[in-house]
C-alpha cells in the first residue's frame, strides 16, 4: 500500500496537477458561493474540461472543485442568509445573525476552519475505511450487487425529502430511461424507435447536467431585479483567524459533527445536505444553552453544520470508490467523470487502478490545504461574486452547460438531451418529485439489469440465493427496514399524539 | 397538486403499457439463457405499480398546501422567455455556429430580462466577449473540440 502511495504522490506532485487542484478549489469556491449553484453544478461544468486530461489529472481537478464548492456555500450562508449550497442550510441559522451583529469575519472564520477540520477528519476515515471495505466487497457476487442497488434505492427514497412513493416513481423512471439503447448483456439494440442516436442510449452526463442545472436556472430567473440582502462587512484577518482557537476549544463538537457527517455521507443518496442539519440538531441537543441557538452567539452552532457537511464529502466518497455507488448528487457527477475516463469505480478499482485511488486520496488532502489558504486570501473577492446579478449568470451557465454537453462526444444530440432532461427535471421538480432517484436509476440501471440476469442465470433460475447468502440477505432486510421503519414510527407518533389529544380533551 | 399527480400517474401508466408492448416485440437471441425481455418487463411493471399507488394516494391523502401563485410561477413570463430563447438557441446553433449563436443568445437574454438594460448592456457585452473567448481558448484551442 505504501508503495502505491509513493507512486501516487509522484503523480500528484507534478506542477500542472497541483495547479489544477488549486484552480479547481478556487473555481469551486466561487461557484459554491453563488446561491443556487451547488457542488453538483460546479462539477458538471468542469467535467467536460477534464475530457482531454489524463484520468489522475482530471479527477484531481474535480476533487478540488468538489471540496471548493461544498465549502464555498458558507459565504452566502454567513452574509446573505441564503445557503450557497444545500449543505450550508443549517449554517445560515447562526452564522447570519452573528454577521449582522458585526462579527462577519468571525462567522466566516468559524465556518471556514470547521470546513477544513471536517474535511480533514473525513479524509482520514476515507483512507482507513475505503481499502478495507473494498477488500470486503471483493467477496460480492451478483446477488450482493443487486441487493446493494435495491438498498441504494431504498435509502434514497426513504431519506429524500417529499413523498416516498414519488421517490420510487422517479427511480422507476430512471430505470426505464436506462433501458434505452444497447442491452448491456446481449448487445441487442432496444427502444431506439429508429433513431440512430438512441442506439447508444442516453449519455449520463448531459442527463445529469440537465436535470440539475435547468430547473435551478429557470427558477433563478425569477430573482432578476430583486434586492440583495448582503451584510456589509469590515473584514479583519485577525478576527477571522481567531476562530481557529474557538474551534480547538470545542473538540467534542467537532468530533461529533465529523462522525455524523461521515456516517450520513456513507448512506447512498444523501450527503452534506442532510448531515449539516442532523449535526446542528445534535449540537443543540448536547448544548447547555440550547436556547441560544439561532441567536448567533454560539460558535458551536456554526462549527457543527460546517464540520458535518465537509465530513460528508469524505463519507460519500467511500461507497463511490469501493462499491461504485454514489453517496450524493455530487459523487453521482464524479461517477459520471470516472465513466468518462473509462474507469469503473468499485472494489476492483483498488486492485487494477490503485494509483488512481491513492492519487484521489492525496488530491483530497491537497485540496483541503488549498481551501484553507484560499479562504484567507480570496474571501473578499468571493463576497463580491455572490452578488452577481442573475441576468448575467443564467445565460452564461446555460451556454457553458451546452458546450459541456456537446464536448463529451462532439454530437448535438447530447445538447438536445441536456435540454430534454432539463425539462423533465423541471416538470418533476415542480410536481414535487425528487430528481436524484431519476439519475440514480439511469446510472444504476445497467448494473441492476446485468447483476439480476447474472444472478438468476447462476442460480439456475432461482431467486433463493438472494435470501440464503448472508450479505445479500442483510442488505435486503435493511432495505425493507429502511422503508417500513420510518412509516411505522410516523404511524406510532401520530397514534401517540392522537391519544394525548384525546386525554387532554377528556 | 392532486390533479397534477393524477395526470402524471395516468401518463406514466399509459407510457409503461406502450413500452411493455414494445418490449414484447424485442428480438430474442438463440443463445440466450435468460430472456432479454425480463428486466424491461420488471421495470415497466414496477413503474405501473407505483403509478397506480400514486393515483390511489391522491384519493386518500390530504391536499398539499401550495402558495396561491404556485402554478402561475411555473409558467411565468420570465421563465418562458428564458426557455424559449434557449430552445431557439439550440435550434439555430447548427446553422449559424456555436460561438456566434452563444454570443447572440447571451446578449438577447440580458436584453429580454434585464430590469435596467442601459446599465446592464456594457457589462453583458464585456461578459459575452470574455466567455466566448474563454470557450474558444479552452475548447477549440486547448481541447481541440470541433464546435458546430
Amino acid at each position: 500500500m505504501w508503495e502505491q502511495y509513493a507512486v501516487s504522490f509522484g503523480l500528484i506532485a507534478s506542477p500542472q496537477i497541483i495547479f489544477s487542484i488549486a484552480a479547481g478549489v478556487l473555481g469551486g469556491m466561487f461557484i459554491g458561493a453563488i446561491p443556487g449553484l451547488t457542488s453538483t453544478m460546479a462539477i458538471a461544468l468542469l467535467v467536460p474540461v477534464t475530457f482531454g486530461m489524463e484520468p489522475v489529472h482530471g479527477l484531481a481537478l474535480l476533487m478540488g472543485v468538489y471540496c471548493g464548492a461544498i465549502s464555498g456555500g458558507l459565504v452566502a450562508a454567513c452574509l446573505l442568509n441564503i445557503p450557497g449550497t444545500p449543505s450550508s442550510a443549517a449554517t445560515c441559522l447562526d452564522a447570519f445573525p452573528m454577521s449582522r451583529k458585526g462579527k462577519a469575519a468571525r462567522a466566516l472564520g468559524l465556518a471556514a476552519y470547521s470546513s477544513f477540520f471536517g474535511g480533514a477528519l473525513a479524509g482520514l476515515c476515507l483512507i482507513v475505511v475505503a481499502p478495507t471495505l473494498a477488500r470486503f466487497a471483493l467477496k460480492f457476487g451478483p446477488w450482493e450487487y443487486f441487493a446493494l442497488v435495491i438498498f441504494t434505492f431504498s435509502c434514497v427514497s426513504s431519506l429524500s425529502s417529499g413523498s416516498t412513493l414519488k421517490s420510487f416513481v422517479a427511480a422507476g423512471l430512471g430505470l426505464a430511461l436506462a433501458l434505452v439503447g444497447t442491452d448491456p448483456v446481449d448487445g441487442v439494440v432496444r427502444f431506439s424507435f429508429g433513431f440512430d442516436s438512441l442506439e447508444s442510449g442516453f449519455n449520463v452526463l448531459p442527463a445529469l447536467i440537465g436535470v440539475f442545472a435547468v430547473p435551478q436556472l429557470l427558477e433563478d430567473v425569477d430573482e432578476i431585479g430583486s434586492k440583495s440582502n448582503l451584510v456589509k462587512m469590515d473584514f479583519k484577518l485577525s478576527e477571522f483567524m481567531g476562530a481557529f482557537w474557538d474551534i480547538l476549544r470545542r473538540k467534542f463538537d467537532l468530533l461529533r459533527s465529523a462522525f455524523i457527517g461521515v456516517v450520513v455521507g456513507i448512506l447512498p443518496g444523501v450527503g452534506p445536505g442532510l448531515s449539516n442539519v442532523v449535526a446542528y440538531a445534535q449540537a443543540r441537543n448536547a448544548s447547555k444553552t440550547p436556547e441560544k441557538f439561532g441567536t448567533g452567539e454560539l460558535p458551536e452552532a456554526i462549527i457543527a453544520p460546517e464540520t458535518a457537511n465537509n465530513a460528508s464529502m469524505g463519507g460519500a466518497l467511500i461507497p463511490l470508490l469501493t462499491l461504485g455507488i454514489p453517496g450524493d448528487a455530487s459523487t453521482l457527477m464524479m461517477l459520471g467523470a470516472f465513466m468518462l475516463h473509462n474507469i469503473q469505480p468499485g472494489p476492483l478499482l483498488f486492485r487494477d487502478n490503485g494509483d488512481i485511488v491513492y492519487s484521489i486520496f492525496i488530491a483530497y488532502f491537497v485540496a483541503f490545504a488549498f481551501l484553507l489558504i484560499f479562504f484567507h486570501v480570496f474571501i473578499k473577492v468571493i463576497v463580491k461574486v455572490i452578488a452577481i446579478p442573475r441576468q448575467f449568470m443564467v445565460p452564461t451557465l446555460l451556454v457553458l452547460c451546452s458546450i459541456g454537453s456537446f464536448a463529451l462526444n462532439n454530437r448535438l444530440f447530447d445538447v438536445y438531451c441536456f435540454l430534454g432532461f432539463g425539462l423533465v427535471g423541471y416538470i418533476l421538480k415542480q410536481l414535487k418529485f425528487p430528481v436524484l432517484p431519476v439519475i440514480l436509476g439511469l446510472i444504476l440501471g445497467h448494473m441492476a439489469e446485468t447483476q439480476l440476469r447474472l444472478s438468476i442465470t447462476l442460480g439456475s433460475g432461482s431467486l433463493l440465493p438472494f435470501l440464503t447468502r448472508p450479505i445479500s440477505l442483510i442488505l435486503i432486510v435493511t432495505s425493507v427496514a429502511s422503508l417500513v421503519l420510518p412509516w411505522y414510527l410516523d404511524l406510532r407518533r401520530k397514534k401517540k399524539a392522537a391519544m394525548l389529544a384525546a386525554e387532554k380533551a377528556a | 397538486m392532486k390533479t397534477a399527480d393524477r395526470i402524471c400517474a395516468v401518463a406514466l401508466i399509459l407510457a409503461s403499457l406502450f413500452m411493455i408492448q414494445a418490449t414484447s416485440q424485442l428480438e430474442e437471441l438463440a443463445y440466450q439463457v435468460l430472456s432479454n425481455k425480463l428486466f424491461p418487463y420488471v421495470t415497466f411493471a414496477f413503474v405501473i405499480l407505483l403509478s397506480l399507488g400514486l393515483l390511489v394516494s391522491t384519493f386518500v391523502t390530504p391536499e398539499l398546501v401550495l402558495p396561491a401563485d404556485y402554478w402561475r410561477r411555473i409558467v411565468s413570463r420570465r421563465r418562458l422567455i428564458m426557455l424559449g430563447l434557449f430552445c431557439v438557441y439550440l435550434v439555430v446553433m447548427p446553422w449559424i455556429g456555436f460561438l456566434t449563436t452563444s454570443a447572440i443568445f447571451m446578449l438577447a437574454t440580458v436584453a429580454a430580462l434585464s430590469p435596467n438594460l442601459r446599465k446592464d448592456l456594457p457589462i453583458a457585452v464585456t461578459l459575452t466577449a470574455g466567455i466566448i473567448g474563454l470557450i474558444y481558448l479552452v475548447f477549440v484551442h486547448w481541447l481541440q473540440v470541433f464546435l458546430p
